[in-house]
């Protein structure tokens, strides 16, 4: 039996749930359980072995463990929050929760994903659900991601732990300080981490320093768990999380300060019939800051861009606050059938304002100049999500869900309507609208060790905030000025996925591959008769319903342990995207592999990791894109923990990038080279 | 230029009368030119969409639309024609708000 802890669970791509609470389209295959966990039980586990890899040092954000997943891709504009995109699906189209909160980001121009304000140490697992089959948290199209958040350690020896630990990357000079503590006593439990991080302008593999590629965070969790009796629990959970002067190089200006704080209060009760239900309110606030920059610099380096010399600078502040509740029932009503339903409710602010001071060299100020460019609205959605799972026979088992809901938009803001004037609409205050997801999916069992997972789904999905009103948004990939389009249509898909899966005691395959047609596909189209707003833009594009659009994903993963000491794991994951049948899409990763192999023997272990990826040359030139080339980077780490006493003492070595190779990925923008060779260095205590 | 009075963001109507000078002390108004306006925000160098050419509506007054995508200093270019031929050099309007 190999050492350490494997739940693989291929329910199929349809539903790649990663715990046993997650149960969504349940565990009527394999769920092994091979051996007692060591390090932080839960966490996404078919990739368990490749986030370990990550884990115990804590030194990289979410993002590490994020570009390791099955589907996952990130787009890249700075070193820090980079943006999930699954399966060539991004922002609006995914739904991104923790703990089945809604949460949304307060930047115009996608600085701050939902991801960035959640940290490895108060990460308990993630679910993830490919496609339409993601639409239990909201409708969409392209998945979604629910991050859970960490619990007290309940297995701890004594009723009091903490762990201080610090962690050092060359490449960045970067400095990572985490702890955690908690105590468990009978019925109260308690626990807090926190992380600070601050890191410099990193070095690429040409041993050049990237500008504006730092930043600095601080994150802190703490939570407490009341539990009156065996089936009952409150919980309580506060998140602050804050970043500082965080760079990103791809883009014309930096963040100044990216603020978050979550409050969620739980009761959960257990038994035959599940019940959770939830209240939550965040709030984000997102200052952006070009100060550090030459306002010149865009010019500098576009020759076909009207030259000017000019002094601006802008002030451009975003607020995003989401208050929800929901409850949900699993009711197991008869011995064949399992029904969910789940109620919720959420309403969200969000407000970015710009506004510009132009000086020219030896004038005095001109007047300000002032634009909202999300307009403030206020966004409410109520939805029903039922799901019922029979279990037809020993082999079979069918899955149908679908979810309604009701949304309303209200324009709080009359200088948005006043805004959207100039381009001849009279916009309502109110626009209301439903939305609904259908899917059934399929899971058979062929024989012992090989099954097989089908889905077929159809929803569509609400145009977020920036593409109903946004206002002169300027995109750095492509250049463009984006304006919303207030009355623009859902954007539609149907969904289809098929998944084997093998599962032998020494391997474990799943490979899957899915399809989405989609229907009023979101992009945005120049119109030459709106004049660009921002001087480096070339043009202005308004965001429109093209008629079709297609993505096509395959993923592979494969665990192998030939000895109990040694296993290896293959993660490859490829997607292609369609516009109108012709023209490639956007930002669609080339193939992508992840190679590790790992050797654990007592209190050591050693990992080696390759990451390579083919060239991508399905381009669309139109959307700023260029071709990219293809690379491939290796990575080890080891990692020794003693015992004194009563307390470890955990300390890693590794390096990344060991050829110091200069690359960059296909979804970074600006092809701005990533980090290059970097020792890296981590010691933990806990007792 | 008699409107905008109190300029805003957005679509506001902008009115402007036009008199011929027929001697010294002589300024009949005239309905007969044509009026182009392209507004301009010269510290950015860029204009605004769907504005509308004021038309004549009598007694030498020309109405139309004018519209500003944000606060701050802007420039309105006024070129005015006869039977096709400018009779206007680098008139404008500054309007701040
Ligand atoms: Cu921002
Ligand atoms: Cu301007």
């Amino acid at each position: 039996m190999p050492k350490y802890f494997l739940l693989l669970w291929f329910s199929g791509l349809s539903s790649i749930a990663l715990s046993q609470v997650s149960d969504s389209t349940g565990t009527l295959f394999d769920t092994i359980i091979l051996n007692e966990v060591k390090v932080s039980a839960v966490f996404p586990l078919n990739n368990n072995d490749v986030v370990d890899f990550y884990r115990p040092d804590y030194f990289s954000t979410l993002d590490k463990v994020n570009a390791r997943l099955d589907g996952m891709s990130l787009i890249k504009r700075g070193a820090y929050a980079l943006e999930p995109q699954l399966n060539g699906f991004s922002a609006g189209q995914l739904n991104v929760t923790i703990d089945g909160m809604k949460m949304f980001g307060a930047c115009t121009d996608k600085m701050d994903p939902v991801t960035s304000y959640i940290e490895p140490t108060n990460l308990k697992n993630i679910t993830i659900n490919t496609g339409t089959n993601g639409s239990q948290n909201g409708c969409n199209i392209g998945g979604s991601m629910d991050m859970s958040l960490q619990e007290p350690n309940s297995d701890s020896p004594r009723p009091f732990y903490s762990s201080l630990g610090y962690g050092y990357e060359s490449v960045s000079r970067g400095s990572n300080i985490l702890f955690t503590a908690g105590y468990t006593k009978r019925k109260l439990a308690w626990g807090i981490d926190g992380v600070y991080r601050k890191n410099h302008n990193y070095m690429d593999g040409t041993h050049s320093t990237i500008p504006f590629s730092q930043f600095e965070k601080t994150n802190i969790h703490s939570v407490f768990i009341y539990s009156p009796n065996t089936i009952s629990r409150l919980k309580a959970d506060i998140l602050f999380d804050g970043a500082n002067n965080v760079g990103y190089p791809a883009l014309p200006m930096d963040v100044a300060i990216a603020r978050a704080t979550l409050f969620a209060l739980e009761y959960r009760r257990t038994g035959r019939t599940q019940l959770i239900s939830k209240m939550y309110f965040n709030t984000i606030h997102h200052v952006m800051d070009d100060s550090k920059r030459d306002s010149l610099y865009f010019l500098e380096n576009e020759t076909e861009i009207k030259n000017d010399s000019v002094y601006m600078r802008m002030d451009m502040p975003g607020k995003s606050s989401t208050l929800g509740a929901y409850m949900q029932l699993i009711v197991p009503w008869n011995d064949h059938n399992k029904l969910t339903i789940k109620a919720d409710n959420y309403t969200n602010n969000s407000v970015a304002e710009m506004t510009m001071h132009m000086r020219y060299a030896g004038f005095s100020p001109e007047p300000p100049m002032y634009m909202q460019t999300w307009p403030e609205m206020l966004r409410n959605v109520s939805g029903l999500f039922v799901q019922n799972t029979t279990s037809i026979s020993k082999k079979l088992k069918l899955t149908v869900n679908g979810r309604i809901d009701y949304n309303i938009d209200i324009l709080q803001s009359e200088y948005g309507q006043l805004q959207f004037s100039v381009f001849n609409y009279t916009l309502e205050k109110k626009q209301s609208r439903v939305v609904k997801s259908m899917n059934m999916s399929a899971q058979y069992r062929i024989n012992h060790s090989l099954s097989l997972t089908t889905t077929a789904g159809y929803s569509d999905r609400m145009p977020a905030i920036g593409e109903r009103l946004g206002f002169y948004l300027y995109n750095a990939y492509d250049g463009y000025d984006y304006i919303g389009n207030p009355y623009i249509k859902t954007e539609k898909s149907n969904f289809f996925s098929i998944g084997f899966m093998l599962s032998k005691p020494k391997i474990k395959i799943n490979l899957s591959q899915s399809f989405s047609y989609i229907r009023d596909y979101i992009m945005g189209i120049s119109d030459t008769l709106i004049p660009a707003m921002n001087f480096y833009a070339r043009g202005t594009r308004v965001y429109t319903n093209v008629p079709a659009a297609g993505t096509y994903s395959a993923d592979l993963q494969l665990l192998y342990n030939p000895l109990k000491s040694i296993s290896l794991f293959l993660l490859s994951k490829f997607t292609m995207g369609r516009i109108n049948g012709g023209n490639n899409m956007p930002l669609i990763p080339p193939l992508k592999n992840i190679a590790v192999v790992q050797y654990k023997k007592d209190r050591f272990s050693f990992q080696a990791e390759n990451e390579s990826s083919l060239a991508q040359n399905f381009i669309n030139p139109d959307y700023g894109e260029h071709k990219t080339p293809a690379y491939t980077v290796f990575n080890i780490k080891s990692a020794y923990s003693f015992s004194v006493s009563r307390s470890i003492l955990d300390i890693s070595f590794g390096i990344t990038n060991i050829f110091n190779g200069a690359y960059y990925e296909h979804l970074d923008w600006g092809r701005i080279n990533r980090p290059g060779r970097s020792f890296e260095m981590f010691v933990k205590y806990s007792y | 230029m008699l409107q905008p009075v109190d300029p805003k963001v957005g679509m506001n109507d902008i009115e402007l009368t036009l008199h011929r000078k027929a001697t010294m002390m002589d300024w009949p108004s005239d309905d007969t030119y044509t009026i182009e306006i392209t507004p301009e925000m010269p510290s950015m160098g860029h204009g605004s969409p769907n504005n509308v050419n004021p038309s004549s509506i009598g007694n030498g007054h020309y109405k139309g639309k004018v519209n500003f995508t944000m606060t701050g200093e802007w420039r309105v270019n006024v070129l005015v024609k006869k039977d096709g031929a400018d009779v206007s050099q680098n008139l404008f309007f500054t309007v701040t708000f």
